[in-house]
């Protein structure tokens, strides 16, 4: 069942590109970009799941997918986060442009996906805007 | 490759002959017609009356008694002839590389070559220091090494599915960065998830992305104080460079103040 999530709730994303981090932490804009198919972001509730466990989830991302020679080997750099109220705030005519819609998979239940209406370069520089810096999972 | 060129004749003012102002060539009056001459005319009058008072410089002091002082002002004049020839020389090209001037009457990065008269005209005898960086636009070897190593990125690098970076999107990102100018600032470089290059300029409330996509498309998403937001989406067929929106928006960049670059 998906749903919008509510403003008060928290949202991580994790990062595992380098090139998507400044060397001073900060997110780049290009790390919120949509997938050319469904213009998602996915993202994880923190209501759900601890930023511990959503570390967890990234490492073993990170190690299942550097056993695979064909993918580019990762390294799990941590999580960035934002509340939904944030994501929300961006509106046309008082309608918000961009939704956080729980997604919830049977392995992950705190599953959860921006919504975008296009591959916008704007609301993508927004996004970085509301998103935090780089916490590392230490 | 950085050369540099540095002169402070302030040490040197009490050598000043009071006959120098004409003998620079260009009587204070004179300065505005200067620099409504043609740029070739310009830089003819430029290099023969730097030649001028140099020789006369050297003329005149190797006259004088032998003194040490003297004789570093000569040697300085010497080298001043050898200097400014070089910078005169230099200058033709100027338009057209990077340079970073500094006198005591004001800072240009970039300069035209009437502000590099002026400068010597109306700054001289006073500091002037020319450095000139290279002549590959803002596409320095770390933005290039950078790009490049995007190219070696596999698939699903950005562990959400993302595809390979396209080389046509590197490469008309390089030859973007190499045809605009570095005063504009270094751009913070990223991959995009659909294999596209994204540059971002930031400085102040001025924001300006600049993509180039798999099929090397040009699109931009720019925001700037008075100016406002502006997108275009990928569009084949434009030159980047001389976009007219995008333009104002790296004009509006480029009076923003910044820290000078690293030299």
């Amino acid at each position: 069942m998906t749903f919008v999530v509510e403003d008060h709730e928290t949202i991580l994303r994790r990062v595992f590109c380098p090139h998507h981090v400044e060397l001073d932490g900060r997110i780049k804009s290009a790390a919120f970009s949509p997938s050319s198919d469904s213009y998602c972001l996915s993202v994880n509730r923190q209501q759900i799941v601890s930023f511990k466990q959503v570390c967890n989830i990234g490492y073993r991302e990170q190690n299942k997918s550097n056993l695979d020679p064909i993918k580019q080997s990762k390294q799990f750099m941590g999580c960035v986060q934002a509340s939904a109220a944030e994501v929300h705030a961006e509106k046309i005519s008082n309608v918000a442009v961009m939704l956080v819609i729980a997604t919830p998979r049977p392995e992950l239940k705190s599953h959860a996906d921006i919504q975008l209406p296009s591959k916008s370069k704007g609301l993508r520089k927004k996004l970085r805007d509301v998103f935090s810096d780089l916490i590392s999972p230490s | 490759v950085i050369d540099e060129v540095f002169l402070d004749t302030t040490s040197s003012s009490n050598y000043v002959d009071p006959r120098s102002r004409s003998a620079w060539g260009f009587p204070v009056e004179d300065v505005d017609n200067l620099l409504e001459t043609p740029t070739e005319l310009a830089s003819f009058q430029l290099r023969r009356d730097l030649r001028i008072v140099s020789r006369s410089y050297i003329e005149y002091f190797e006259g004088a008694e032998d003194t040490k002082e003297t004789s570093f002002t000569v040697d300085f004049y010497k080298d001043f002839l050898n200097t400014y020839s070089w910078v005169a020389t230099e200058l033709d090209s100027a338009l057209t590389m990077t340079a970073h001037i500094t006198t005591d009457l004001g800072k240009w990065t970039s300069p035209g070559l009437d502000e590099v008269y002026s400068c010597i005209i109306l700054g001289a005898p006073q500091k002037f220091q020319l450095f000139q960086i290279n002549n590959s636009g803002a596409l320095s070897d770390e933005l290039r090494s950078q790009l490049d190593g995007y190219a070696a990125l596999k698939p699903d690098w950005d562990g959400y599915g993302a595809k390979v970076v396209s080389k046509n999107a590197i490469t008309m990102a390089k030859k973007f960065l190499s045809e605009i100018p570095l005063k504009l600032g270094k751009p913070s470089l990223a991959p995009v998830n659909d294999g596209s290059v994204s540059l971002v300029w930031e400085r102040d409330k001025v924001y300006i992305d600049v993509e180039f996509d798999r099929q090397g498309c040009f699109s931009f998403y720019a925001e700037a104080p008075g100016l406002g937001e502006h997108e275009l989406y990928p569009i084949a067929l434009v030159e980047p460079t001389t976009h007219p929106s995008l333009q104002m928006y790296f004009d509006v960049l480029e009076d923003t103040p910044n820290q000078m670059p690293d030299l």
